[in-house]
């Protein structure tokens, strides 16, 4: 295609880390090792934090290593460690005929999105923070002045959330199971 | 600049590739992992409609959907311990209780 080749002379950092993206998710669901899995995982995030600067959104992309790669993933490989995931070989990857229906059915999801996706629609009217002024001023103080203005109470909320999973996480994994 | 068609497109398919891997895999710390990439998916369509619209709130989504993403990982791999000192197995196939 020639507009995707001139699309990459003018800038190849995106269509290289999509394709890695890509890649590595694709092995993230191949791999039978469940460590290896986490591994991948941790690098598809990577990735896209690079596309996150890509599209000048510095904060989501810091917080995209810090929280994602950073915590979660350790979580991950936390629970893996406690398991002794060395036992747990013997999960077998089944592959009957479900397996194809499933890969059928996120076909299908694939092709819907893609067709939303493809379809030229009008964006609609323009917001008022425009790339320029985000040069300006910076992601991070933009996004600080929407979130603790418009959005305080979802931030409050989301806030109130987090104790509760960590509530609920202490409760479920310490209750001692008949 | 990079359409917005090719971050949407990318999103897609990293969608697509969490949908498979929690239909098809058998061992539920993977099928949590593909949630994840699931929600990372429409986090970026999220900011690539942000960008593109001159708005702030897709990136106040982004933030909060990474808050539910946090606390999600938690309960989910708490249930995955209790599940696994319970029953010894963490395979989405042995979780047959409830059937009638």
């Amino acid at each position: 295609m020639e507009t995707l080749s001139q699309y990459f002379m003018l800038n190849p950092v995106f269509y290289i880390f999509a394709a890695a993206a890509v890649i590595l998710a694709i092995l993230t669901l191949s791999v039978e090792n469940p460590v290896y899995s986490a591994i991948f995982l941790v690098k598809t995030f990577f990735c896209l934090a690079v596309i996150y600067i890509t599209l000048e959104t510095e904060f989501i992309a810091a917080i995209q290593v810090l929280i994602y790669t950073g915590a979660i993933m350790v979580l991950f490989l936390f629970v893996i460690m406690l398991l002794h995931m060395e036992e747990q070989k013997k999960i077998q990857e089944r592959y009957g005929p479900m397996t194809y229906l499933s890969v059928i059915v996120a076909f299908a999801v694939f092709i819907q999105i893609g067709a939303a996706a493809k379809v030229t629609f009008g964006l609609g009217e323009k917001g008022s923070y425009s790339v320029e002024l985000i040069r300006d001023i910076g992601n991070t103080e933009v996004l600080a002045a929407v979130l603790f203005s418009k959005y305080l109470y979802a931030f409050e909320i989301a806030s109130v959330l987090l104790l509760l999973g960590m509530v609920g996480a202490i409760l479920i994994s310490k209750r001692k199971w008949e | 600049m990079i359409p917005l068609s090719h971050y949407l497109m990318l999103s897609a398919i990293l969608f697509t590739l969490g949908t498979v891997g929690a239909l098809t895999r058998r061992n539920a710390i993977v099928v949590l992992m593909s949630v994840e990439l699931m929600l990372n998916a429409v986090n970026l369509s999220m900011v690539a409609f942000a960008r593109f619209l001159n708005s702030m709130d897709g990136q106040i989504a982004v933030f909060l959907v990474m808050t539910v993403a946090a606390a999600e990982a938690a309960v989910g791999l708490a249930l995955v311990v209790a599940i696994y000192r319970k029953t010894g197995s963490i395979q989405v196939d042995d979780l047959h209780d409830l059937q009638g």
